[in-house]
């Protein structure tokens, strides 16, 4: 195996990586502020593919533009449904659990019903490749790597340094002190679970046009998702950044040496043997 | 004495009767057909619940089922052995394989409970489609499937009508809702109620909380390999497919529709939902989105189910006899 491949293959586990933790960190986030455990998260990446066909590849809007839209629209979309089902529900981990197993079905059923059961392709917003002394890279695989990575460090600091960011932090130190201290916990809450589903949909927009948008897309990627914030621990973000960059790499580097199956027995036997030694993921706390 | 039949006999012999009566009653092939299954079904249900009263929710009863058909399939058809056999050979095997997943998983809470099952759930299905595809026939699906047969000097017994399948399957079911009965009103039954409550307190107590969460969960790996087995001779081709996450979604709205937490619970859903399905048979391609919305609208407007409905209304009638002015 050459440098080109082994740069080609670390490309692409960055580019993958990123946008998992993308997603992980939308979940991880929704699970520290709301205390539940969202398995439909999965399904607004999925609507994030959804709105870059309609938008980008049916109406030609820009890709730029396309991925705010699908962050607006879809963050909104969230936004109504945790009104509406998730606010019931707050630290009551089972029940939530439960309504976001039906939720999974209704949101890809009804993705299918209106689109049909083909995959569907998004064409290449940024075509051609990229020489650097010499090595040829895709420009579109590095503009989704730098855009996720964006994307994460504006997360990061919208968490660290904003109002509203200290005050989902004071909610997930505590959430009566932070009551008192006048957080209005129902619109944070609100606010946690739309940019959580946002950035999934973001994220579902950067790969749709690296892979393709189907209503079943969303499945594969809430289970990897877990995997990280479990492999990082649930509610820790420098444990999702960890997870996502080991989940990227064995999952690229396994897959060129052994089939896809042996690559998702080993990814789970390893989360098992992780959780029998740190049953609270890497970085994890109580 | 806290026996099933003693005790209020009536309501549950009136049941049983009308099950037994049923096939001649009603005496339709695919109705036998489709009762049968709900009866695996509420096998499944049951342990579903029994694991539920710890408070977890135990997402890899469908592997453990699958393991169960696979075992049923391969002892029973390529290796030619008796199903009386396989059977209990298979919910045992579903135990002990529960019992080595029951360490690591059950030491994890809540939400890494969930996600470790899920974990398993997919390593099983994975497993079964890709590895070992001469025996276990990958993707494309096991079959056919010997059907169990009972032979004995002057008396021969094959399960292949849609009737005697019916009656094997009741009669069992009707096993494993008696044990789990006695189970949940056991000395375990008391514990696993507990430890859903407080589980560091119940340790304070005396009681081995992993150990008895162990017992939860082999006990429910022992019924879901039993409901396995039953499952393969009957639809006579098992595949991957059969057992993967949407068939654990769907038992999940099960016990929901019914009620979490009324042991009766589980039949009740399993068998309201099943029959509105035959009755809706003709909307076939919304069915997985209308068990979404089910699933949804039952937590949403009646979180105890169909059951605490039930009871609601028989608690308000007698609190209007008890107080008439």
């Amino acid at each position: 195996m050459g440098t080109q491949e082994i740069l080609a293959i670390l490309l692409n586990s960055l580019m993958l990586g990123m946008l998992y933790i993308l997603i992980a960190m939308g979940l991880t986030l929704v699970y520290s502020i709301l205390e539940i455990v969202n398995f439909a998260h999965g399904e607004f990446y999925m609507l994030g593919g959804f709105t870059s066909y309609v938008f980008f590849s049916q109406l030609h809007v820009n890709y730029f533009l396309t991925m705010l839209l699908a962050f607006v629209l879809i963050g909104g979309f969230a936004v109504i449904i945790e009104k509406l089902i998730f606010k019931r529900y707050r630290e009551q981990i089972l029940p939530a659990f439960m309504v976001s197993l039906g939720l999974v079905w209704i949101l890809s059923e009804s993705m299918r019903l209106i689109f049909g059961n083909w995959d569907k392709s998004v064409p290449v917003a940024f075509p051609g490749i990229i020489k650097i002394g010499g090595l040829s890279f895709s420009v579109e695989r590095l503009i989704v790597t730098i855009m996720g990575a964006i994307l994460i460090a504006l997360l990061y600091i919208f968490i660290r340094f904003t109002k509203t960011g200290r005050a989902m932090r004071a909610i997930t130190q505590d959430k009566d002190a932070a009551l008192l201290q006048g957080v209005n916990i129902d619109f944070i809450c609100s606010i946690a679970f739309g940019v959580g589903c946002g950035l999934a949909a973001i994220a579902g927009v950067l790969l749709g046009s690296v892979f393709y948008v189907s209503s079943t897309m969303g499945a594969p990627v809430i289970m990897k998702s877990f995997i990280i914030i479990i492999l990082g621990g649930l509610g820790s973000i420098p444990g999702c950044l960890l997870g996502g960059l080991i989940l990227g790499f064995i999952d690229n580097f396994a897959s060129v040496f052994l089939t896809v199956p042996k690559v998702t027995i080993i990814t789970f036997a390893m989360i098992f043997v992780l959780l029998i030694f740190r049953p609270r993921g890497l970085l994890g706390h109580e | 004495m806290n026996n099933i039949v003693l005790r209020k006999p009536f309501p549950h012999l009136f049941f049983i009767a009308v099950a037994l009566v049923f096939p001649f009653v009603y005496p339709s092939e695919y109705a036998k057909h489709v009762f049968a299954l709900i009866f695996i079904k509420i096998i499944l249900c049951m342990s579903l619940r029994q694991m539920l009263l710890t408070g977890l929710l135990n997402l890899s009863i469908v592997s453990f089922m699958a393991i169960g058909a696979y075992f049923t399939a391969v002892l029973g058809t390529t290796l030619g052995m008796s199903f009386w056999i396989v059977m209990p050979l298979s919910g045992l095997t579903c135990s002990l394989i529960g019992l080595f997943f029951a360490f690591p998983v059950l030491r994890l809470k809540g939400a890494y409970f969930f996600i470790g099952t899920i974990c398993f759930a997919v390593c099983v299905q994975t497993f079964f489609s890709n590895f070992y595809v001469e025996t276990f026939a990958g993707v494309p699906g096991f079959t056919p499937i010997d059907v169990p047969h009972i032979k004995l000097p002057g008396f021969e017994l094959d399960f292949m009508s849609h009737l005697s399948y019916y009656y094997l399957t009741f009669i069992i079911m009707l096993l494993s809702i008696v044990i789990f009965y006695r189970l949940e009103n056991s000395r375990f039954g008391q514990y696993w109620k507990a430890i859903s409550f407080a589980d560091r307190l119940i340790e304070t107590v005396g009681v081995d909380l992993l150990k008895s969460k162990i017992l939860n969960f082999t006990i429910s790996c022992f019924f879901a390999g039993i409901a396995g087995s039953l499952f393969a001779p009957l639809i006579g081709i098992i595949t991957p497919h059969d057992f993967d996450l949407l068939f654990m979604f769907i038992l999940v709205m099960f016990i929901v529709v019914g009620g979490t937490d009324s042991f009766w619970g589980p039949i009740t859903g399993v068998i309201a939902i099943s029959i509105l399905a035959e009755l809706l048979r003709d909307f076939g391609q919304y069915e997985t989105i209308g068990y979404g919305f089910i699933l949804v609208l039952a937590l949403i407007f009646m979180p105890k189910g169909i059951c605490g409905l039930i009871e609601r209304f028989i608690s308000s009638k007698k609190e209007v006899i008890k107080t008439p002015n």
